[in-house]
């Protein structure tokens, strides 16, 4: 009975574990061990480089250029959808008339395909066609660039990918909003707590377990964004959106240069796992 | 469930106008799926415009849009099926039997969350050609499987939590076997989560993008991989484009629309531990 | 009971799969772009009942990496793959091709433009057949030239780019109000990509890349592309004359007046002479060239190759060397592409089919011309993937307002750095 009982858990845990080591595990072993590999692009042959590749991306300006991009556009996106995030499930927990047509339209940008999604937003993006600047200009502005300027085009990027993310990790914040027990909120009031108090004394509390999960989810989640840079930008214009993942898509897959692609690669998952190792110890719950 | 948060006019006017605007995008490209070509990218942009049903007719009926929403379709539902028939008895052996190993055990699951598509999109194009996976539903549903996996033991895992100990207790006191216990006294208490759980599933795998272009060419290609081969050596198709797009949402706004408040109930379960 | 069932299922397997044996048909597949394949295949396969062909078909964008994963991963299917022409180099130098000299006689080379065959070829080899080729024209809407008091050019006329930039800045017109034009004096077809751009540069003489085939520094930031890329960028940024931001298609606005001019390919010829429900007048003059240059036309389409892993080597060389010689090269220019053929003997055709002789299907005529006259096929570079991309990136920006010399500058890094690994 007793073996019986060991040996039920891992009975149940094994299809699960086989599935992910053979096609996500593996394949990513096999990566990493491609960044200490160079290729022959002739014969294909492999040949046992060391640490060659990550030489030869250390010397390579494009690919500081691109980790720069990646830091800001990381310091800019996760404050900013996490912030709004909680704003909108706020507004979402509202009880209005027709809140539950509304909780579908939050969540059309989560349903409709990215490569809709970015073509939708190129189309309205567009300097002389598009209807933004439409109302820009009716609204006496000038027309702006977005996409194709330095200066706005990872901002623009920012604005696409907060479309899609905001209302997703809303509906995360939106049941942690829900799980708070009213009285747990009225009691505040008859304390005496104005709106804003009771929001920052009592329901934020509340909600850290669900921001935490949120904070690490959308910092991986941005992290591995890249879809909306292959249909908008490109990483252009001269390289202001060039995020690393997509420099790595570009360079290995695209031009086939797998070793230094696969060390970028290696690059970027230290960082990924450093920062969200950062966040899960600075959030650690005492439950 | 239902309780009141603040409720104040400025607040109410704001969500309308937040709504307004986040729905913007759709409205417009369903507007376009209305278009000619030519007044789909004018100069200026055309608000009011003749309306065309061609586009409609060209992807929904001149073309393969059906057998690639039949892919969609088969992919989605294999792909949420499998990934819940594996990552539940997972999450159920990470709730249930805790030892030291099943925390690192279950940090490694989801950390494989964390690992690019980008990264692993060679070796898995060499694994699929070796097993005859490309360009095939089974390797569609495979690789989607595997993507939701850590989704769905994270929250699976989260909601089995929930279960009180009392009850299970009671039960295997009773001596059920754990099937009966699994079948008749944990999934009716789960189930509003795990419906959750099945409609993120569904939602992911219906708007992946990155395997779908990589891995399949024509025989499983899904919709989303369907609307960018309007991208073609002639231009962008941009009105095409948005009748096909439009078309593939609209199984996704019904179920959405029906199911956001099981979704809602289902995350409030406590999905986020 | 459960033995019988199998010996059912064995038996009409084997029903299923007996008349297969019995021909031995071999299924090829074909990587493609959308283009109407299936009469050609239907044909083809007509012809050779052992021989089944599969065509997947791609979008344009999409094939490159269909085609970069695939053929890198060694896979063997596909067999036979459409391949843009500046490519051949890469694939070629990557081992992915089949070398197809025993394939052809000598008088099917020699029926090729010898442009076509030479940009085929790596090294002496030929290693993907010509199926196409292509050249451009100026496209004009007489309205436009009405409208601005100006006379249009005829057929056989060779505008300045100098004189484009005059005619264009008169013929934009902002009759709305709103800020932006909607009549727009100018546009290239292909307003970002090198295969219509190159042909700037080099009518003031300067090189595509350098004699070793991956230098680019000293070479497309040299005076030459600077004044070329200065005058792109004055079109846009400076002038006025034609529109910034998304990329686009320019025939369908053309169509609709919003578009005066646009250099563009012979395959707009039957598209404006069949749309029945067209408003406008068109014409067409040759491609344009620079007042102290020379004329340079850009050319290269599509050739085809067998993939260097195949498992069905001779059903895949005998579709590439039907389909790009004789009869079904014919076949391929009538029902298929609908692009220039690259055989001399289909070319001929233009000079003696009835359907050519009146105007504006006469146009094709002036377009053959062209194609023979002054074509500059792309560079030939084993890098030519990263060559054109990174500097559709770089057109892009400059299109966009970026400075001419910083951003060539800046493809003159990235390129280098691409290149590194050919050396």
């Amino acid at each position: 009975m007793r073996s019986k009982q060991q040996i039920i858990p891992y009975l149940l845990l094994t299809p699960a574990l086989v599935l992910l080591l053979v096609f996500n595990l593996l394949p990513t072993i096999a990566t990493l061990v491609e960044s200490t590999f160079v290729m022959s692009l002739r014969s294909g042959e492999r040949v046992f480089a060391g640490f060659a590749n990550f030489e030869r991306i250390f010397k390579d300006p494009i690919f500081w250029k691109s980790l720069q991009v990646t830091v800001v556009f990381s310091l800019v996106v996760n404050p900013l959808q996490i912030a709004l995030s909680l704003g909108l499930s706020i507004l979402i927990n509202q009880r209005l008339p027709g809140i539950g047509i509304f909780r579908s339209i939050y969540l059309l940008p989560v349903a409709v395909s990215l490569n809709v999604t970015a073509i939708v937003w190129r189309l309205l993006l567009d300097k002389n066609t598009g209807m933004v600047n439409g109302i820009l200009y009716q609204l006496g502005i000038e027309r702006q660039p977005f996409l194709h300027s330095t200066e706005q085009a990872l901002w623009s990027i920012i604005l696409i990918a907060s479309w899609i993310g905001v209302p997703l990790w809303s509906l995360f914040i939106l049941a942690g909003l829900q799980n708070i027990p009213p009285p747990v909120l009225e009691a505040a009031k008859i304390d005496g707590a104005n709106a804003w108090q009771s929001f920052t004394k009592v329901t934020l509390p509340l909600l850290r377990r669900v921001l935490a999960f949120v904070l690490v989810a959308d910092t991986v989640a941005n992290f591995l964004l890249f879809a909306p840079i292959i249909l908008t930008t490109q990483g252009g214009p001269q390289l202001s959106t060039n995020l690393i993942l997509y420099e790595t898509y570009r360079r290995g897959f695209l031009y086939g240069d797998l070793g230094a692609s696969a060390a970028m690669l290696s690059v970027m998952l230290l960082i990924v796992f450093v920062i969200v190792g950062v966040e899960l110890y600075v959030l650690r719950g005492s439950d | 469930m239902t309780q009141r948060s603040w409720v104040s006019p400025g607040l109410t006017l704001l969500t309308y106008l937040v709504a307004f605007a986040m729905f913007f995008p759709i409205l417009w490209m369903i507007m376009t799926s209305f278009k000619t070509e030519a007044d789909a990218f004018a100069f200026p942009p055309q608000v009011i415009f003749e309306p065309t049903l061609d586009n409609w007719n060209i992807a929904l009926f001149d073309s393969n849009f059906l057998d690639h929403l039949i892919n969609t379709l088969l992919i989605t539902l294999g792909s949420t099926l499998v990934a819940l028939g594996l990552g539940i008895p997972a999450a159920y052996a990470l709730a249930y039997y805790q030892t030291k190993r099943s925390d690192l055990t279950l940090m490694w699951l989801i950390s494989t969350r964390m690992l690019p598509p980008v990264g692993v999109i060679v070796p898995l194009f060499i694994i699929f050609r070796d097993l005859g996976l490309r360009d095939s539903h089974t390797g569609m549903i495979i690789i989607y499987s595997a993507m939701n996996l850590p989704l769905v033991v994270w929250m699976m895992r989260s909601f089995f939590l929930d279960v009180p100990y009392e009850i299970l207790e009671a039960s295997r006191i009773d001596g059920t076997s754990l099937l009966q216990e699994f079948r008749f006294i944990v999934i009716p208490l789960v189930l509003p989560g795990l419906f959750a759980t099945g409609l993120l599933c569904m939602i992911f795998a219906w708007n992946e993008f990155f395997f779908a272009f990589s891995l399949t060419v024509t025989k499983a290609a899904p919709v989303s991989v369907y609307i960018s081969s309007f991208k073609t050596a002639e231009g962008l198709f941009w009105a095409k484009m948005s009748a096909g797009a439009t078309a593939a949402v609209f199984p996704v706004v019904i179920a959405g629309w029906v199911a956001q408040r099981q979704l809602v109930q289902g995350l409030t379960m406590g999905a986020v531990k | 009971m459960k033995r019988k069932r199998i010996g059912i299922i064995a038996a009409l397997l084997l029903l299923v799969a007996l008349p297969s044996l019995a021909q031995d048909v071999t299924t090829i597949t074909w990587l493609s772009l959308d283009w109407p394949v299936d009469d050609v295949i239907a044909e083809f396969e007509a012809q050779n009942p052992d021989i089944n062909v599969e065509a997947e078909q791609v979008g344009f964008n999409d094939l490159f990496a269909q085609i970069q994963v695939r053929l890198g991963a060694r896979s063997s299917v596909p067999d036979v793959i459409s391949v843009d022409v500046p490519l051949v180099s890469a694939y070629a130098f990557r081992n992915w091709l089949l070398p197809l000299d025993p394939v052809f006689t000598g008088d099917e080379v020699e029926d090729w433009l010898p442009a076509a065959v030479n940009a085929g070829s790596y090294e002496g080899t030929l290693y993907a057949a010509p199926v196409s080729t292509s050249t451009q024209l100026l496209f004009y809407n007489s309205g436009c030239f009405d409208r601005a008091g100006l006379m249009p050019p005829g057929p056989d006329d060779r505008l300045t780019w100098e004189e484009i930039a005059d005619i264009a800045q008169q013929m934009t017109f902002d009759d709305d109000g709103d800020g932006t034009p909607d009549v727009w004096g100018f546009i290239w077809e292909q307003m970002v990509r090198i295969y219509q751009l190159q042909v700037l540069p080099e009518s003031l003489g300067a090189a595509a890349i350098g004699e070793d085939g991956l230098t680019v520094d000293g070479v497309i930031n040299s005076q030459g592309w600077i004044d070329a890329f200065t005058y792109y960028y004055n079109m846009f940024n400076v002038w006025n004359a034609a529109p910034q931001g998304e990329e686009f298609w320019p025939a369908d606005i053309f169509e609709t007046g919003n578009i005066c001019m646009f250099v563009g390919g012979p395959w707009n010829i039957p598209r404006f002479a069949n749309n029945a429900d067209l408003e406008i007048e068109w014409g067409v003059s040759r491609h344009p060239y620079f007042a102290d240059g020379v004329p340079a036309t850009p050319t290269g389409s599509w050739h085809i190759g067998v993939n260097a892993n195949t498992e069905n080597r001779d059903a895949a060389t005998r579709f590439v060397h039907w389909l790009s010689t004789g009869e079904g090269a014919e076949m391929w220019w009538r029902d298929g592409s609908g692009d220039f053929p690259a055989q001399q003997s289909v070319l001929a055709l233009f000079a003696t089919e009835p359907e050519f002789d009146e105007l504006p299907m006469s146009y094709v005529r002036t377009a053959a011309d062209e194609a023979t006259v002054n074509p500059r096929p792309r560079a030939v570079t084993v890098g030519f993937l990263e060559y054109e991309q990174i500097l559709q990136n770089i057109f892009q920006d400059i299109r966009n307002g970026a400075d001419v010399e910083e951003s060539l500058n800046l493809a003159v890094q990235r390129i280098e750095s691409e290149m590194a690994k050919y050396r």
